[in-house]
């Protein structure tokens, strides 16, 4: 389960908030996380970071998670389309971490669809602890995997820019983490505009 | 995502019934006069067809292995499978044979079938010579997770037990990672973190994969991961490998037939 609150403090500037409460199979029991991000935007360019927390977990790592995003509005012949670079680093524990790079193309074109195709890379390291405290060269600490298709379709029963909507979501995209393109995730999301400035966004994840 | 097509026991499920068999039947040692020994490990026969497996049994009865291990999608998952895979088994007194369950070898109620012929598929073995023992987890993947309770059982036994021996491998049907364009799946990016996070820490000096039907390795840390070959008959390059364990460390080489 997530929660989240957007605030676009003025037309450019967006800050988000999220709590995040779950439990999966390696979780040993449930983990509470937050995420806070920031993001800026200028004509057709969108920047945004965020970090998150893991308030509740077995991860040894308050700050598990760091992320950068830069994105850029343009057309494809009519269609709208955005573009976006980002970077993830993931710190999930205290000798190794994982990162994801990647490009991700989407549009919402359609009122009530948002689609998404993108590439990921991704690359478990084994950090300058680790290597010391289990005598690792180098050339030894890193794995990475073959290149990945990630993405998202979403339905919606209002359009986008509507003050409340409910949408179910298919994707291998979750914040932090990407999983294989053969294992989807399913999201049913609600949102509600408190404000023209302020939104209420409450997610249920099922992985 | 299987779970919507097709049903079979959970992971936890099977986990249980396999901690029942493993309380009754204990776990197997395997003591030899000599300190170097090989073992012979091969997935992915989808046995129907029993050319490659007769052959892979032969071999290793005549190079005199320690064991053999399948590690998987040894069957289709069809009881008749089953029945010409136990046909085809090797005398365990002469070829000690270990197994674990791969996602095709759940299909059509193959658990239960499974369950009949080898019982668990989530256990150890060791293998004891004259100066060391080694450890060999055999681990259930093959419904695309280890579960929590045999992540909780395979965590405690490294945290517990991996010190008192020398060498430590898992053997067990899912690739954890992608290391080339394959739509076979591995486990959620959340369970990879953790196990690799417990290799390392544990030195956890090989995991053995199979279910992506194509031959690979790569080394993160101490711990070296080998993909295999389907041994299935019409596979054109069905391998299988030896791993070699002795005083300077283990070794391993791909067997085509």
């Amino acid at each position: 389960m997530l929660i989240g609150v957007s605030i676009f403090a003025e037309a450019q500037v967006q800050v988000e908030a999220y709590g995040d409460i779950g439990e999966n199979n390696v979780s040993e029991g449930a983990f509470i996380k937050s995420v806070f991000r920031a993001g800026y935007e200028y004509d057709q360019y969108r920047f945004m970071g965020g970090v998150q927390l893991d308030l509740y977990s077995s991860n040894p790592n308050l700050l598990s998670g760091f992320d950068i995003t830069t994105s850029r509005n343009f057309l494809i012949k009519d269609y709208p389309v955005n573009l976006k670079g980002y970077y993830m680093l993931n710190r999930f524990s205290d000798l190794m971490y994982e990162t994801n790079w990647g490009l991700r193309l989407a549009s919402k074109k359609y009122d009530r669809f948002a689609l998404e195709i993108g590439s990921n890379f991704k690359t478990y390291t084994i950090n300058a602890n680790g290597r010391a405290e289990h005598g690792i060269a180098k050339e030894d600490c890193k794995l990475r995997e073959f290149f990945n298709l990630t993405y998202l379709i979403s339905g919606y029963v209002m359009p986008h820019n509507h003050n409340w909507n409910l949408g179910l979501t298919i994707t291998n995209i979750d914040y932090y983490t990407i999983n294989q393109s053969t294992n989807p995730i399913f999201n049913l999301q609600m949102k509600y505009d408190l404000k023209p400035n302020l939104s209420v966004h409450i997610d249920s994840w099922y992985k | 995502m299987r779970g919507f097509v097709t049903s079979y026991e959970n992971a936890n499920v099977r986990f249980e019934q396999s901690l029942i068999w493993n309380n009754e039947q204990g776990y197997s040692t395997i003591e030899l006069s000599k300190n170097a020994y090989e073992i012979n490990v091969m997935g992915d026969s989808h046995v129907g067809g029993v050319e490659n497996l007769d052959a892979f049994f032969e071999a290793s009865q005549n190079d005199n292995v320690a064991a053999v291990a399948m590690i998987g999608d040894i069957t289709t998952g069809h009881e008749t499978d089953y029945n010409v895979l136990a046909e085809h088994l090797p005398n365990i007194d002469s070829l000690p044979y270990f197994a674990v369950v791969g996602n095709h070898d759940l299909y059509f109620d193959g658990w239960e079938h499974f369950y009949s012929i080898f019982g668990s598929s989530s256990y150890y073995f060791l293998v004891k010579t004259p100066n060391h023992t080694d450890i060999f987890f055999c681990l259930d993947t093959g419904g695309g997770t280890l579960g929590e309770l045999q992540f909780d059982w395979f965590k405690n036994l490294l945290e517990t037990e991996r010190q008192q021996y020398r060498y430590c491998a898992v053997l067990t049907h899912d690739n954890l990672f992608r290391l080339r364009p394959t739509a076979s799946t591995n486990p959620m990016p959340e369970e990879n973190r953790v196990l690799s996070e417990l290799f390392l820490k544990h030195n956890v000096n090989m995991v053995m994969a199979a279910h992506d039907h194509k031959r690979n390795t790569t080394v993160t840390g101490n711990t070296t991961h080998i993909m295999l070959d389907a041994l299935q008959d019409d596979n054109k390059n069905a391998s299988y490998v030896t791993l070699t364990f002795d005083e300077a460390g283990i070794d391993f080489g791909f067997i085509d037939l």
